[in-house]
């Protein structure tokens, strides 16, 4: 896989517009899924992930062929998305008035699919509460599995850095579930038998 | 109570050892606020392991290649109102020069009106010689000359014109030219 993506890489190099387009077709989901997660709804991700496609299309001459393609795409609409959240923090957006992203689910009734959304939704509610750059070191680390390295590369900043935005975005997680959901607790508490994981 | 570190121990991603994890679990038995927290974070963790990844919706390579189309239109455009606006200064600043150049002169026309009638002046009496000089030359070659050779002179010429014409034909007929 990694030998034809590397071919596509190459005449995309070369400026083959097919073959761009070829790896905008592969990493559109992992792309989008990033945008989505920073920016709470699918319009403005959809707008991110094409201006994240359209600038690695413009810098592709530049691009680092011993780094991994995904890696740099991502890195690109991490800190997109970064500079977005920044640009709008002041202005409120509803997600009940965003339409809403394809969710790719196995289980087929509609009550699965309200199950997923309503999960989904619990999530991105806990992401927004964090910072821009928590947030993505957060997406990048549990929906990409990224090494902290990694995201520390991606992301400009030390691997301490992120081992402790991490840890200080799962406090502040665990603190507005345990908010939210203060009533349910005690009753989800009976869930986990043992007090220890 | 230092509910802090107990909490930080219950959101570590780093393994814990046999004392940290036996003091972690006294601790929990007796506190009710780092058990809230404890099971606050297993769901949130549970739900973060668990979340769908998002797709966009179908046909997004080709709104992405009608997105590369309009911003190349843009940086088109863009490139364009460049030029112009170079252009224009251009054209203003020289404008500007040629103003401050010329400015004393509309100021007071006279000496260019002066040079003007000047250089026609000069103009007009070369070509005056010019005409003479012509003039002359043909009364002196008409009474040299005999009508006779003036003849002969033009049917030469014509002679030598269409035989001129006729060869160019011969040597530029397409049977000629080897590509």
């Amino acid at each position: 896989v990694e030998e034809i993506e590397s071919i596509w890489l190459v005449r995309a190099q070369k400026g083959e517009d097919g073959a761009f387009t070829h790896l905008v077709e592969v990493y559109q989901k992992p792309v989008f899924n990033l945008c989505y997660r920073m920016l709470e709804n699918a319009e403005d991700a959809e707008d991110a992930a094409q201006e994240t496609f359209l600038r690695a299309y413009k810098s592709m001459k530049a691009y680092d062929s011993n780094r991994p393609f995904g890696t740099w795409l991502l890195s690109i609409a991490a800190h997109h998305c970064i500079d977005q959240v920044r640009k709008r923090r002041l202005t409120f957006i509803s997600i009940d008035d965003d339409p809403y992203p394809q969710i790719e689910v196995d289980e087929p009734g509609p009550e699965g699919k309200l199950s997923n959304k309503e999960s989904d939704l619990q999530i991105q509610n806990l992401l927004n509460t964090l910072g821009p750059v928590d947030r993505a070191a957060v997406v990048m680390y549990y929906w990409y599995e990224f090494p902290y390295e990694e995201i520390a590369a991606e992301l400009h900043i030390s691997t301490s850095a992120v081992k402790s935005r991490l840890h200080r975005a799962r406090r502040d997680m665990a603190n507005i579930w345990q908010k939210d959901h203060s009533k349910s607790i005690s009753l989800e508490r009976k869930k986990y038998e043992s007090p220890v994981f | 109570m230092n509910h802090r570190f107990f909490e930080d121990r219950i959101i570590s991603e780093e393994p814990l050892t046999t004392t940290q994890r036996i003091e972690l679990e006294d601790h929990l038995r007796s506190c009710n606020s780092c058990q809230q927290f404890q099971t606050s974070w297993k769901a949130t963790e549970e739900k973060l392991q668990n979340v769908q990844m998002v797709a966009p919706r179908d046909g997004f390579t080709d709104r992405w290649q009608a997105y590369l189309a309009t911003d190349l239109v843009k940086k088109q455009k863009q490139q364009s109102l460049w030029l112009l606006l170079i252009y224009l200064t251009g054209a203003i600043v020289m404008f500007i020069l040629f103003g401050l150049l010329a400015l004393p002169l509309l100021l007071s026309p006279e000496p260019l009106l002066m040079a003007l009638a000047l250089w026609i002046t000069n103009w007009v009496s070369t070509l005056e010689v010019v005409f003479d000089f012509v003039t002359i030359l043909f009364k002196t070659m008409n009474r040299i000359v005999p009508i006779t050779l003036w003849v002969g002179i033009g049917v030469a010429l014509c002679s030598l014109s269409s035989l001129w014409l006729v060869a160019f034909r011969r040597l530029s007929s397409s049977w000629r030219i080897v590509l």
